[in-house]
């Protein structure tokens, strides 16, 4: 019997195991894909946004550093519609601001100038957002805060034998010897004398009054004057940094110095250091403000912005280094009293005003500039309502 | 051979089931990132017209616990030249004019010499002009001419103008039955930002006004600080172990607004916290 031997047969069965796997990984990388994706994306908005944050508050910063730091020459010389870099740095969490000021004004009115500080804030690192901040400013130019004379007022003055009154531009004494000090300052003359009836002023044989010209009379002084001294006055009396509330009578003027070296600003009596250009209080400039009359009776000096709502007497060699604003009379004894700077005396009851001998009144432009500068008076300020705006790009 | 079909329908049905979670997941996942888009949308916008407003130049016009009606800038620029009621603008940026409710704030300094009597005037913008009309003092072309309704009486060169719009912002129910943060003008159309949202009554949308002295207050020109709360909901729900519900995104931020005290320049803090 013969045996049959079949060949053997391989079939193919075709299985898809190994086909829906690959089918479900590439399914499954797909929504992986898209879900990675949005995670990037929610990822990079995150960080955006946090960035963007940075930014802006890089930019306020920035904004504080250059109202703390305000460069008062530097905008001072700033033409319509010019711009200057106030600040520019570096916070420590790394953001970057740049500060830009802008002059707005055409200069039309003396009394003011506005100013656009736009501070650009930009984050660090490859994400870096950029946000821009404006604030809308308002400061009065040092050069035209005050004064047309070494001596504005109104009804009588009595120069004695050996007053002065200088129109021609002085830098003080004590100042010379430093050229830093006045060196920003081009020199500038001024009347000596502007009053409203220059038959009213009186010299004695050996009084000096000098400037160009030694006096001058204002048409129409009265509302003028009054206006301006009323607005100072309202303006500045509430900017003191000293207040003497009533009548008052000083003996002791002079600089102090706090425990660590630096000028006690905080002592009443202390009204800075204008003769002692390495003192500490040489760059102190307060605003005093007396709220009725106001004599000194001291040798010492003082620099700054004084008002005086009634009369002012000085006595005693007092020197005073600034702008003097008075509503009564003034009255410069015999004893070598001396302002360098600039006196505005409204003079309201017409009573004479006197300028004895050895004493003087000397226009500085540097003096007033440096008062000016030194006090608060040339910290610009946000306009009233509406001041701050982000910019957006 | 039955027995290869069996494995094959674990096999599949265990894929299945593996795709399915995994779409959910990633399906809830993009909803969660779109609900937090929304909230951060609104927080956004929401502090940026709040933070610039001014209540003492009376820029919030009404407020509540679930919307505020405010004057929102859209432009600033300076004036270059004055004549009649036209002015000429330059360093513009942003928009003016560019709808029926534009307007127009002008600085307008009356005593030079204090700042106490500096007030912002508003005036109705009537048309835009040929930017090229005029010279400004230093020369150059403005950028920017309007026509303006009122007196231009004591407007000097050099004084900012600020462009605005009165804005309403609060919650709408849209036409879906959710509810969106909407932007409209005081007497025009809804125009939907972000959303959707919880419902105002759940704490879609809360606004609370603060004082200086860090209290509520209901007077408008008293408002120093607003803190938002917003509450965001998913576009669809989610499904989830006890079937499927709205996902919710809260975000609270603070907004000092930066102009209620802008002499003192006091800024202020804002803090954020996403639940």
């Amino acid at each position: 019997m013969a045996r049959m031997t079949q060949p053997s047969v391989t079939i193919d069965r075709g299985g898809f195991a190994l086909t829906m796997a690959i089918l479900a990984v590439v399914i499954i990388a797909a929504l992986a894909s898209g879900g990675l994706y949005v995670a990037m994306q929610q990822l990079r908005v995150g960080v955006a946004g946090s960035r963007a944050s940075a930014a802006f508050y890089a930019a306020e910063a920035g904004l504080r550093v250059a109202l703390a730091n305000w460069d008062v020459a530097a905008v001072d010389s700033l033409p319509h519609g010019a711009t200057v870099l106030m600040a520019s740095g570096q916070l420590v969490s790394g953001e970057r601001y740049a500060v830009r000021v802008t002059r707005l004004d055409s200069g039309q009115h003396a009394g003011q100038a506005y100013y656009l500080a736009l501070s650009a804030g930009r984050a660090h690192g490859a994400w870096g957002g950029r946000r821009q901040v404006a604030l809308l400013l308002r400061a009065s130019p040092s050069d035209d805060l005050c004064c047309d004379a070494a001596l504005t007022t109104r009804g009588e003055l009595q120069v004695a034998d050996g007053g002065v009154i200088r129109g021609i531009d002085l830098v003080p004494g004590s100042w010379a010897a430093d050229s830093a000090i006045c060196a920003a300052v081009a020199p500038g003359g001024r009347p000596g004398v502007v009053t409203d009836d220059a038959h009213l002023v009186r010299l004695e044989p050996s009084a000096v009054v000098d400037g160009s010209p030694p006096v001058a009379q204002r048409p129409s002084p009265e509302a003028g004057v009054r206006s301006d001294v009323d607005r100072l006055f309202r303006e500045r009396a509430e900017l003191a940094d000293i207040v003497h509330a009533g009548d008052a009578r000083l003996r002791e003027i002079r600089p102090r110095v706090g425990p660590p070296g630096d000028c006690a600003r905080s002592a009443i009596a202390n009204w800075g250091a204008p003769r002692l250009p390495g003192h500490p209080c040489f760059d102190y400039f307060p605003i005093i403000y007396a709220a009725g009359d106001l004599t000194i009776e001291s040798p010492g000096s003082g620099q700054g912005i004084l008002l005086v709502d009634g009369d002012l007497t000085l006595t005693g060699g007092f020197e005073f280094y600034g702008v003097l604003i008075v509503k009564g009379r003034l009255t410069l004894t015999d004893h070598g009293s001396q302002v360098y700077g600039a006196a505005w005396v409204h003079n309201e009851d017409r009573e004479s005003n006197l300028v004895g001998g050895g004493a003087g009144i000397s226009y500085s432009r540097c003096a007033i500039r440096r008062a000016v500068q030194g006090s608060k008076l040339q910290v610009p300020h946000p306009l009233a309502q509406f001041a701050w705006l982000e910019i957006l790009e | 051979m039955v027995l290869a079909l069996s494995v094959a329908t674990v096999v599949l049905g265990s894929l299945a089931a593996v795709l399915l979670r995994q779409q959910r997941y990633y399906a809830a996942h993009a909803q969660l990132a779109a609900t937090r888009d929304a909230a951060r949308i609104a927080a956004e916008v929401l502090g940026a017209e709040l933070r610039a407003l001014s209540t003492a130049a009376g820029d919030l016009y009404a407020m509540s616990g679930d919307s505020v009606a405010l004057r929102s800038t859209t432009g600033l620029g300076v004036t270059c030249s004055v004549a009649g009621d036209h002015i000429s603008l330059r360093r513009v940026t942003g928009s003016f004019g560019h709808s029926e409710s534009d307007s127009v704030l002008i600085f307008r300094d009356g005593d030079p010499g204090t700042a106490r009597d500096d007030r912002w005037v508003a005036l109705d913008t009537r048309r835009l002009l040929r930017a090229d009309a005029g010279r400004c003092p230093d020369g150059r072309t403005p950028e920017l001419g309007l026509a303006v309704g009122g007196s231009l009486v004591g407007v000097t060169v050099g004084a900012p103008v600020r462009g605005f719009r009165p804005y309403v912002y609060k919650l709408y129910l849209g036409g879906d039955g959710r509810w969106w943060l909407g932007q409209r003008l005081r007497s025009g159309r809804v125009q939907p930002l972000a959303g959707p949202f919880a419902a105002p009554d759940s704490g879609g949308l809360r606004l609370e006004y603060l004082s200086g002295a860090g209290v509520p207050t209901r007077n408008p020109r008293e408002v120093v600080q607003v803190h938002i709360s917003i509450k965001a909901q998913s576009s669809v729900p989610i499904p989830g172990t006890r079937g499927a519900d709205f996902l919710h995104e809260s975000l609270s931020i603070s907004v000092h607004l930066r102009n209620s005290r802008a002499e003192d320049m006091s800024g202020g803090e804002e803090a954020s916290a996403v639940e």
